[in-house]
């Protein structure tokens, strides 16, 4: 039984509680144990991108460290992260002592005097990654219920670019496609899928997010979907407040498919009820 | 603390500050090293026992990069310390109705949005000379865990040398006390004793004997007072049936 | 504060050093703006703003892209020549945030209680210094 260590991110564990539940049910299903870290900071979001901001990487890095020691009494080398800024930010820096060495020496440095910094050895991975590895485990364990629905992905920004940290090619993402069509629903591609929903404009120029999300709804609806699924919780709010598109969250759908319902949020079996498949 | 040596026999160090030195008796704290120095503190101190956080102090030691910090009234002079005292660091607080707290981190964070820019940076745990974490505290209110914030932080004496040092210009103290406030009305089992009393209070239970006593000259109260002191009674008029 | 005017010159060296860029690869073929997701609302779209650092001074304190800009890092993903455009627009955008610079306060922020904490913690991230 393979143990993942688990790195909720603030927002899971106050905004979007449901996901966490979802998702640990989805993943106990495919025999995992859960583990969550003992100690965990916010990610901050954006890892550090130019010399000026290495400050951002002490979050991660700090995060890391500590799992790092989590990770060997449990002999666990995976960190689950159900977030893709969480992703984004803990990937770039699971990468720093390989990619980047010298923002990695100053930045563990820094560390050094609280606890023993990372050295690698540790592997970042999406419940998207975690999924894709085990598709034909899902497709037994889906009942035939989704038969027939097609169901649209939305993917966002932070799973995708830079390419260092992808989980799939930006260009023609098909990760989650492949997920859908594994519970044994149809899963239709559309244009818009890796673009910005214009992410945290949602609390300054709510207009970007406006028009960013009107074309993505526009997208989904010219290929017929009738559900859309996205792994980001950002982009989830951002879709469910401005577009009237049906939209849950991949764990959410996939619970669904495993006859998980009490692992569900009563808003998303409002979603996902009135789907039904062809039998 | 050692006790201060006969003239002949003691010891001094060098302290620094203000860009002075001062050769004062080694085993001072630097509160009363400042004071045996000349200086009169009218600001930044207070119970001079290590809990109203008036007195903070940081200090740096030759040799030695790091920046320390302590409360003057708690902390033993070294020789060659160069010292800052810091009596004051402005926090602007919100102070909440109590009807409008609301136990739910969305409501901290929308009065302090400034948290959300915690690099984990750890330069507040740093800083405290209470030993306490305002990062995991910052942290846990992040999370949603009010609970958790408020007993880390039960201890923090509102010395301000966290929010000081923080890159991200939090307002330790002033979210820390609202934190507290919130966990004490929503969580906080209530206190059944506490209660009574205060109906007892606003019911005129004690008026009579208040009234009493402070008609009472001070002479008479002197002596009511150590005739307690030494038999725990006190005499029947002033008894409360 | 008064504008933060910087040259051509400072910035190309800026960026050489921060975001181990080079601007004078850009050739304009416009791929960055096509892709960018919030290009129709810069004032300075990605391949003007890199014509700009090639050309002419910018005023950091009056410059909108560099806000509007959400890193998706498309741009980047798409640069032919490696000129990362996102990286550039991260480069001043630190600048600006280190000068004092900051688009908006807090109290102007569309923000209640149940706003999620991942909006606010990235918008601190890129908005505030």
């Amino acid at each position: 039984m393979e143990t993942l260590l688990y790195y909720p991110g603030c927002s899971i564990k106050r905004d979007f509680s449901e996901v966490e539940r979802s998702s640990r049910a989805v993943l106990e299903a495919l025999g995992y144990r859960v583990v969550e870290l003992r100690d965990w900071y916010c990610c901050g979001g954006f890892p550090g991108s130019t010399a000026l901001d290495h400050v951002k990487y002490v979050s991660s890095l700090r995060t890391l460290s500590l799992a790092q020691s989590q990770a060997r009494e449990l002999g666990a080398n995976t960190v689950l992260v159900l977030c893709p800024f969480c992703y984004n930010t803990l990937k770039q820096a699971e990468k720093l002592p390989a990619e980047r060495l010298d923002v990695y020496k100053r930045v563990a440095e820094y560390l050094r005097d609280e606890l023993t910094p990372y050295q690698s050895g540790l592997r970042v991975a999406h419940l998207v990654e975690v999924l894709a590895s085990r598709l034909s485990d899902l497709s037994k364990l889906a009942g035939g219920g989704l038969r027939g629905v097609r169901v649209a992905a939305y993917y966002g920004c932070m799973l995708l670019r830079p390419r260092s940290v992808a989980v799939d090619n930006p260009e023609d993402p098909g990760v989650v496609e492949s997920i859908v069509k594994a519970l044994g629903a149809e899963p239709v591609k559309h244009p818009y899928r890796s673009y910005c929903c214009g992410s945290y404009h949602a609390v300054g120029e709510a207009e970007i997010v406006r028009r960013n999300t009107s074309r993505v709804a526009w997208s989904v609806m010219s290929s017929g979907a009738d559900l859309v699924v996205t792994p980001c919780p950002l982009c989830l709010y951002n879709l469910k407040k401005y577009t009237d598109l049906r939209v849950v969250h991949l764990s959410e759908l996939v619970a669904y498919a495993l006859g998980a319902r009490e692992a569900l949020s009563p808003e998303a079996l409002r979603v996902l009820s009135p789907l039904r498949g062809e039998a | 603390m050692t006790q201060i040596a006969p003239t002949a026999q003691r010891e001094y160090v060098t302290i620094f500050f203000n860009g002075e030195a001062y050769r004062v008796p080694r085993g001072l704290t630097i509160m009363k090293a400042l004071e045996y120095a000349g200086f009169r503190f009218t600001r930044g101190s207070g119970c001079r026992g290590g809990f109203c956080g008036a007195c903070p102090v940081i200090y740096r030691l030759p040799g030695d990069y790091k920046v320390r910090v302590g409360l003057a009234c708690q902390t033993a002079v070294v020789d060659n310390m160069y010292i800052s005292l810091i009596p004051y660091v402005p926090l602007v607080e919100h102070v909440s109705r109590r009807e409008e707290l609301k136990p739910d981190s969305g409501y901290v964070l929308k009065l302090f949005p400034e948290l959300s820019r915690c690099v984990s940076c750890n330069s507040c745990s740093k800083a405290c000379p209470q030993g306490l974490s305002p990062m995991d505290a910052v942290q846990a209110i992040l999370r949603g865990d009010l609970k958790k914030a408020a007993d880390l932080t039960f201890d923090c004496i509102a010395c301000g040398l966290c929010s000081l040092r923080c890159p991200a210009e939090i307002r330790h103290h002033a979210v820390f006390r609202l934190v507290g406030r919130i966990v004490g009305v929503y969580y906080t089992p209530r206190s059944k004793s506490v209660e009574e009393r205060v109906r007892e209070i606003e019911s005129g239970k004690y008026r009579a004997v208040f009234e009493k006593l402070l008609a009472t000259p001070v002479t008479e109260l002197r002596r009511v007072y150590e005739e307690y002191m030494k038999t725990g009674r006190l005499p029947e008029s002033l008894e409360v049936r | 504060m008064a504008g933060l005017k910087l040259t051509p010159r400072e910035l190309r060296e800026h960026i050489r050093e921060h975001a181990s860029r080079e601007v004078t690869a850009c050739m304009q073929c416009g791929l960055c703006t096509a892709v960018c997701p919030v290009a129709g609302f810069m004032d300075l779209h990605p391949a003007a703003l890199i014509r700009a650092v090639q050309l002419s001074e910018i005023d950091l304190a009056k410059l909108k892209s560099i806000w509007v800009c959400v890193s998706c890092m498309t741009c980047v993903d798409k640069c032919p020549r490696d000129v990362a455009p996102g990286l550039v627009i991260e480069t001043l955008r630190q600048l600006a945030l280190k000068s004092g610079i900051e688009p908006r306060t807090y109290s102007q922020l569309l923000v209640d209680e149940a706003t999620p904490s991942i909006l606010l913690v990235t918008y601190s991230r890129k908005s505030t210094g």
